[in-house]
């Protein structure tokens, strides 16, 4: 207790109960701090009683206990290993349900919303082998799509969050899941970790193959990833267009390759091209897609 | 979880916690009141806080939320006085403080709060299965227990004036008015809490505070006029070191609290006031000690343990002015996460309770050194500073109609829980199905 409250005690008369003045001591009311002498076991004025009291430090002791948990939860939050939910057991019966799950990203594919004003992401996640290694099989109960739509979307690209293909992430999210459909739906963009990187040819399997050969048999090539080590670029279009074919081949065998920046080429130029061999359905042809991910679908080999 | 995380966030909650021992300073200001500011300052500089990862913003939140329930009683406490000659009943902390005890209520309200915090931080986390159970059993039934809680609230009003009128019209007006008026503060509460659901006039950009004006009005302005006008002298307070309290004061006083807080918790409408209410008829609660205890451990559950069931793994429930600013801009989604929100509210619980003695030392200081009606006179142009600059003109004219209302059961003697038809009667009605009609029939809706 400190000195200014003992002597505003014994100076103030308040005027609504009678003061006895004296300094606060053993003989003083212990909750109103006024004196009530030696044998009174309760006091006059405010009726407290002089047993049943519990010192005050001891429940600070409690208070210092209080944080003493608070640093065993931190410690349980830092040391906590999350519990990852296998793709394949991301099944009906989880529907609504929110995991957590940790794969490698096979796709990434991004679409402005109509207003042009966020942008949402879509990515195709795929398994581990039960050895933490990437699964490159594709399609199945392996395979699942997580979407972050609008603002998610656009803050995972603003705060730099975006993965790349080839990126080991760790997410949690709701789950979608019923007849013929799974969908993994990303509610913050703080939700998704990416925890590696073990590089594009971890998750795909690249067919190496020349233009010639595509051309002979493309329906077999159909929808696979494939790689043509080396060919000779061929024509450079206005945009995200150029023709290719082999090096030492006709060049009437030519095949178109989308999604690249041909005011970086030019024509005569040995390339390396990777990407999905597709049917360009409106342009009546074959055409390897590059993803725009993919830093390596294009790499200028130099001239002959 | 990352240590950088872990500690960003106990910083964040720690620097939450001395603003909110600052705004417990002035009575009447609340807590949801600093949340709406921090809210404006992050909408208004979202490119700043677009790369701070979002737990932190929320531990800050949550240092301020659980600093200020353990402390915001002690200002009023010391520093809003009642004149007994507004009141049909002095609450024990009124009557403790006239008899120099204010550091002892404000104590024994502390264990109860010490109480609620062991009870949040290591209960609820286990509960989390049992509890998502209650919640779903408890859903659809929201509407009618919130309907017998109105009946409780109504029938309890029932004449409590003895009637000393010197003749037997006098003694019949006595035993009416105060009741008449305590039915004429719900139902007009009520109606304005239908207007303000309906067809509010607070701008749409400033929606998530249109209930602040309102509340602002009905509590918070009529007690700092009821400060301005009382007579009443404070005593000198005894800063005491040992509270005179049963333990049997203590485990009742909690039980109390724990079960109203959990009530006003998980019922939507339900504030700890009435919930108090009910569960001291529940548990028999009797005495001043087990009153103030009971409040103490209610206030933590109500404020910070409703809070923790919006970050808990198979419940999130959204409640509370705080868990809704929070979800704003945060979605719980991790075990880690709820362990580092709990590990957040013991740590800030702790330190608040340590820092009480000292908080209420300090008040006593300065209501010993300056005219208590200093603090409310701050309070007030704080307050209606606050209303004008976040929810405009419209929002000071339901402040004012708001005034009105709530000085009613101060000028009429009749309590002041009356008062919570605002929320109690459009949330019932609402979810109950009938509330847009009601409101199509008030010409609302």
């Amino acid at each position: 207790m400190t000195t200014e409250i003992e002597t505003t005690v014994c100076t103030e008369d308040t005027g609504i109960f009678p003061q006895t003045c004296a300094k606060f001591s053993n003989e003083s009311c212990e909750s109103c701090g006024r004196f009530l002498g030696p044998d009174r076991q309760s006091c006059i004025y405010c009726g407290a009683l002089r047993a049943y009291r519990i010192p005050v430090r001891k429940f600070r002791a409690f208070g210092f206990a209080l944080i003493a948990v608070g640093f065993i939860y931190f410690f349980l939050a830092f040391s906590y290993k999350p519990v990852f939910t296998p793709l394949t057991d991301l099944d009906e019966s989880k529907n609504f349900q929110r995991v957590r799950v940790k794969a490698y990203v096979a796709g990434v594919y991004t679409n402005k919303d109509k207003y042009q004003k966020d942008t949402s992401v879509n990515m195709t996640l795929r398994g581990l082998k039960p050895d933490g290694s990437p699964d490159p099989g594709k399609g199945g109960m392996n395979e699942i799509r997580l979407r972050a739509e609008g603002g998610v979307g656009t803050d995972l690209i603003k705060n730099g969050n975006l993965p790349k293909i080839g990126d080991q992430v760790e997410c949690s999210a709701s789950l979608y899941a019923g007849p013929g459909y799974r969908l993994l739906s990303l509610s913050s963009y703080n939700f998704l970790k990416i925890s590696g990187h073990a590089g594009l040819s971890a998750v795909t399997t690249f067919h190496p193959v020349t233009v010639s050969g595509l051309l002979a048999d493309p329906d077999s090539w159909r929808n696979k990833t494939v790689t043509v080590k080396k060919a000779r670029i061929v024509k450079c279009y206005a945009r995200y267009n150029i023709d290719i074919s082999d090096p030492d081949a006709d060049p009437s065998q030519k095949l178109l390759v989308f999604g690249v920046q041909p005011d970086q080429h030019k024509e005569d130029e040995l390339v390396s091209v990777r990407g999905t061999f597709v049917y360009y359905a409106d342009g009546n042809c074959w055409e390897i897609k590059t993803a725009k991910e993919d830093s390596e679908a294009l790499i200028r080999l130099g001239e002959e | 979880m990352t240590a950088d995380l872990i500690f960003m966030s106990m910083l964040a909650s720690l620097g939450g916690m001395v603003i909110a021992a600052a705004v417990s300073l002035i009575p009447g200001l609340h807590i949801y009141n600093v949340i709406a500011i921090t809210m404006l300052f992050t909408f208004t500089a979202v490119d700043v806080f677009s790369g701070v990862d979002p737990m932190i913003l929320t531990a800050f939140m949550l240092g301020m939320v659980v600093g200020f329930s353990m402390l915001f009683t002690v200002s009023s406490q010391f520093f809003q006085p009642n004149d007994e000659s507004f009141r049909s009943i002095m609450l024990p902390h009124e009557r403790f403080l006239l008899e120099g005890r204010g550091h002892e209520a404000v104590m024994l309200g502390g264990i109860g709060g010490l109480a609620g915090l062991f009870f949040i931080t290591l209960a609820l986390p286990v509960l989390s299965g049992p509890l998502s159970i209650v919640l779903k059993l408890i859903k659809p039934h929201h509407y009618w227990i919130l309907g017998v809680v109105i009946v409780f609230i109504l029938m309890t009003e029932w004449p409590k004036d003895h009637g000393v009128g010197a003749n037997p019209r006098q003694r019949l007006q006595d035993g009416w008015v105060q009741l008449l008026m305590g039915y004429f503060t719900f139902f007009t509460a009520g109606i304005l809490g239908m207007f303000i659901f309906y067809r509010t006039l607070v701008p749409v950009g400033s929606a998530f505070q249109s209930l602040m004006p309102v509340f602002v009005g009905l509590f918070s302005v009529p007690s700092f006029i009821m400060t301005f006008v009382t007579k009443t002298r404070i005593p000198p307070q005894h800063a005491c070191q040992s509270v005179q309290v049963r333990k049997t004061d203590i485990a009742r006083g909690s039980i109390t609290g724990f079960i109203a807080g959990a009530f006003a918790g998980l019922n939507p409408g339900m504030t700890p006031g009435p919930a108090l209410l009910l569960s001291g008829h529940l548990t028999c609660s009797s005495g001043e000690k087990q009153f103030l205890i009971g409040g103490g451990a209610g206030r933590l559950l109500y404020y910070v343990g409703a809070l923790l069931l919006f970050f808990l793994p198979g419940v999130y429930m959204r409640r509370g002015g705080a868990a809704i600013n929070i979800s704003l801009f945060f979605v719980p989604e991790t075990t880690e996460q709820f362990l580092l929100v709990c590990g957040i509210i013991a740590m800030i619980g702790g330190i608040s309770f340590l820092l009480l003695s000292p908080f209420s030392r300090l008040c006593i200081w300065l209501v010993s050194r300056f005219d208590y009606r200093i603090f409310s006179w701050t309070g007030l142009l704080i307050l209606v500073g606050l209303t004008s600059w976040i929810t405009g003109w419209q929002g000071l004219l339901i402040l004012t109609v708001s005034t009105m209302l709530g000085i009613v059961p101060n000028m009429w003697h009749t309590r002041r829980i009356n008062l919570l038809a605002v929320l109690m009667v459009p949330i019932c009605l609402n979810m109950a199905g009938i509330g847009p009609r009601i409101a199509h029939f008030l010409g609302l809706y």
